[in-house]
């Protein structure tokens, strides 16, 4: 069996929230040492506010900090060091990681790491062909925006998806969660192959400055052309198509299930009508081609409408597909966890935690994409905070016993954050009754096998 | 020096999607040499919307404008004997394949990844495609409504009120392009490492359900599944509308909730039925309608300064018109100005992010249709002008 694409790779990941963290568990995915660093006073995010996800049977537990779901998924496979970047000891301590490796990457606003010393011309002084990937909102670079605060949620409007994103003649939305970030995680492998192949070839590192904005942008780029070529300014149409009728996500058996399907082609729609039991409006002329279907898609969505509403999700995507239409059901957080493809694809992955973990074993998403010659799998579940600090300060760094003890003396390093609250848990059934929640199935873990 | 960071790699780009030219762009943006091949007809990309100037012309779809940017292209017919024999030729000289077929469909040619990777052993092949190569549906057709169904997104999407929303736009097709192009990179790297050649079976509604993260992990952590947002009561942190646009605000950032009460200028959300999260929910509805009320006297540009001073996360909601004049990508470089055989000096989206030492460049405008037929078959194959004149006729090209 060849080795795995990253072998042999170490990779400083001192990013916080959503988007290169993961870059950091998809890269240990690929095998590399990935070793995330906070501060003991600045855990990630994801560890104790609202973008922590969910925490194992809705228990904060005794150590909510290692608990989260969406912690648990970004760090799989990594190592866990905690370093106060604020002290420069903590830097010190830094820059001695980068000594020995091959990667850093980092997401603070711009300021920051130039405050620090730590930005781009700093660390090559230290290690010359290191390699650093830096994402932020708007970039580096001292453009007019690049210093403002920014998040996925309201980059989402900047970059336009929003204003493209509604229903019909409705206003503006927002669509998915965090969108935009995992557009940064995605650019930042992308950078990151390139560039070690690059040094490999050449022996000379780089700095990939990413910013969540731009790449959000491209993600625009018909419109953008539609906007600079014909001074079209976007339009919200819903979940129709511009040039396929009908097309659209309609009611299925059940309390909020759904189907979405559509017709691109006349034989398509022949198609449709004889799925729908309605052969004689396969020659209705309101129907006839895609023009007159766009005209009357109000009628054709009710006409579709009185068919799915009784029928199963999945039975009406096998029929759909079995005459040649596209379709499919709306899958929730739940139903993917049984559907046939993504478990024929080993697209979930069950972790199992060591005992006095207190999380049993949990399913995370692995990758959208498999690799024929080198098989990847989630490698191992997240550390705890600054499990690793020990062993990578005093055997990787060659630091003293009696300075490793000062350091955690003085809080330098740490085991258990010094800040952060978790966000308090409303009750299951109260998250429901808010809407803040679609439903709970407190049978879970059996349904799942994780008992 | 090679002028990019990917410099020396090869690239045969069979695909005619958005998914695959996208993948192949990023890799010619970067400095791959990519060929993009077409069926002797274009590539469906040509025959999709928008136009330049609304001109239904093949060398005027926008789409193949910019997706097809920094690449060289020339013709050739699968369909073909002859067709399929340049293909194989071709591919003893590239690292990298992508496409985006239907899965099955270069097997039934005799151009599937085993038959390619005889010819070449260290070949990379990016297949994209929207269930992925295997499985019970993937002989199923996708669609890009298809994907953010099946990739949970919709789920989550639009309001409870109503049926789940599909983002705007061919986000999936992106999403896959990336992808392919994140994981074709790695694999370039891994042959430095001693992986060998590859074939990348890249799904899109995998990509789309990668950004699920809270939404996947709620089940196996709680039970729980996740909702869309509220009808009514929950539109703080969504588009809120101003005097002239909309807005987003949330909080976070350096700011406190008393900083984004200042923003508003209205005290009344001081109040302690809006102090926390769980009082916001609550008491969403009457939070709403004192936001909007405060929001419809103000201005989005007014608003979106005095928050980055205030170090508040703020968006306004920005139209493609605005995202083309957008000063901050000016100060990035973001756009830069091709000139096309056909359609002229026009302004493209052209850099995803800067590399210090290998620079995006622009290089080459979209190939009109067979444009280095010549190059390639003649000047690099080695047929001559005779034979060249004779696969066209043959239309193998």
């Amino acid at each position: 069996m060849p080795q795995l694409p990253m072998e042999g790779i170490r990779v400083l990941d001192s990013t916080y929230v959503f988007a290169l963290p993961y870059t950091g568990g998809l890269l240990a995915d690929f095998g590399a040492e990935v070793i995330k660093i906070e501060g003991p006073a600045h855990p990630d995010t994801t560890r104790n506010s609202g973008l922590a996800g969910s925490y194992p049977e809705h228990d904060l537990g005794d150590d909510p900090w290692n608990r989260p779901s969406t912690y648990n998924l970004l760090h799989r496979g990594k190592q866990s060091l905690t370093l106060d970047m604020t002290d420069p000891r903590g830097r010190d301590l830094f820059r001695d990681m980068v000594r020995v490796s091959d990667v850093v990457m980092e997401n603070f606003t711009p300021r920051v790491m130039r405050a620090w010393e730590l930005d781009y011309p700093n660390l090559r002084k230290i290690k010359p062909d290191i390699i650093l990937v830096s994402n932020t909102g708007f970039g580096h670079g001292g453009g007019p925006y690049s210093n403002n605060p920014a998040q996925a949620t309201t980059l989402e409007g900047m970059h336009g998806h929003c204003w493209i994103t509604g229903y019909d003649g409705d206003g503006p939305n927002r669509v998915g969660a965090s969108f935009v970030d995992f557009l940064s995680t995605w650019t930042a492998l992308f950078a990151i192959g390139s560039a070690l192949r690059y040094r490999s070839r050449t022996g000379q590192g780089q700095w990939a400055d990413i910013a969540m904005y731009q790449a959000g942008v491209m993600f625009m780029s018909d419109y953008l052309m539609d906007a600079i070529s014909n001074g079209r300014d976007g339009e919200r149409i819903g979940n129709r198509h511009p040039y396929r009728a009908p097309q659209g996500c309609y009611p299925a058996q059940g309390d909020n299930e759904w189907i979405a399907l559509s017709v691109g082609t006349d034989e398509q729609w022949q198609s449709l009508c004889t799925v729908l039991g309605r052969e004689d409006l396969a020659q209705d002329a309101r129907f006839a081609d895609l023009l007159s279907r766009q005209r009357n898609h109000d009628e054709l969505d009710k006409l579709i409408e009185a068919w799915s509403a009784e029928r199963d999700k999945y039975d009406m995507m096998h029929q759909l597909q079995g005459v040649g239409i596209p379709a499919g059901p709306v899958l929730t957080g739940k139903d993917v966890h049984f559907d046939p493809q993504y478990k024929s694809r080993g697209f979930l992955e069950r972790v199992d935690y060591p005992e006095e973990r207190g999380l049993g074993s949990r399913i995370f998403m692995g990758r959208p994409y498999k690799f024929s010659n080198t098989p990847l799998r989630i490698r191992g579940p997240a550390p705890t905070f600054g499990q690793d600090n020990e062993r990578l300060i005093k055997e990787l760094l060659g630091v003293k016993d009696d300075v490793y003890q000062g350091l955690v003396q003085d809080s330098i390093t740490a085991e258990i954050p010094l800040a952060g609250n978790p966000v308090p848990r409303i009750p299951q059934e109260r998250m429901v009754e808010l809407g803040l929640m679609a439903a709970w199935d407190p049978e879970y873990r059996e349904r799942l096998g994780l008992s | 020096m090679p002028p990019g960071v990917l410099g020396g790699v090869k690239v045969l780009d069979l695909s005619e999607d958005i998914a695959g030219s996208f993948c192949a762009r990023l890799l010619a943006d970067y400095g791959a040499d990519v060929l993009k091949l077409e069926p002797p007809g274009g590539a469906a990309l040509r025959r999709m919307g928008p136009f330049h100037q609304d001109d239904p012309h093949p060398e005027k779809s926008l789409f193949n404008l910019v997706l097809n940017l920094n690449k060289k292209g020339a013709t050739i017919n699968l369909e073909t004997t002859t067709g399929r024999a340049l293909l194989k030729e071709l591919v003893q000289r590239v690292d990298v394949v992508v496409e985006t077929f239907h899965p099955g469909h270069l097997e039934s040619l005799g151009l599937g990844y085993d038959a390619l990777q005889e010819l070449n052993p260290s070949l990379v092949m990016t297949s994209i495609t929207p269930f992925g190569q295997e499985g019970p549906y993937s002989q199923y057709l996708g669609e890009e409504i298809v994907s953010y169904a099946m990739g949970m997104i919709m789920s989550i999407s639009g309001s409870q009120g109503q049926e789940p929303l599909k983002h705007g736009g061919f986000q999936s097709q992106y999403e896959g392009g990336l992808n392919g192009a994140a994981s074709t990179a790695i694999c370039l790297f891994g042959m430095e490492n001693g992986c060998g050649g590859q074939h990348i079976d890249v799904a899109i509604n995998d990509c789309v359900a990668s950004t699920m993260m809270a939404t996947q992990t709620m089940y196996p952590f709680m039970g729980g599944t996740q909702h869309r947002r509220r009808a009514t009561g929950q539109d703080f942190t969504y588009p809120m509308p101003c005097a002239d646009g909309w807005v987003i605000v949330q909080t976070g950032g350096g700011a406190s909730w008393e900083d984004i009460v200042n923003l508003f200028q209205e005290p009344e959300l001081l109040d302690s039925r809006f102090s926390n999260t769980d009082e916001r929910a609550e008491n969403g509805e009457e939070m709403d309608k004192i936001m909007v009320d405060a929001l419809s006297r103000l201005n989005k540009w007014d608003l979106f300064a005095k928050a980055a001073e205030a170090r508040i996360l703020f968006g306004l909601v920005q139209t493609p018109k605005e995202i083309a004049e957008c000063p901050q990508l000016e100060s990035r470089e973001f756009f830069r100005e091709v000139d096309h055989p056909v359609i002229g000096k026009i302004k493209v989206p052209a850099v995803l992010f800067n590399f210090s030492l290998c620079p995006y460049e622009l290089r080459h405008p979209a190939p009109t249709l067979g444009q280095h037929n010549r190059e390639i078959y003649v000047d690099g194959l080695g047929y001559s002008q005779e034979d060249f004149c004779r696969l066209r006729q043959l239309n193998a090209i």
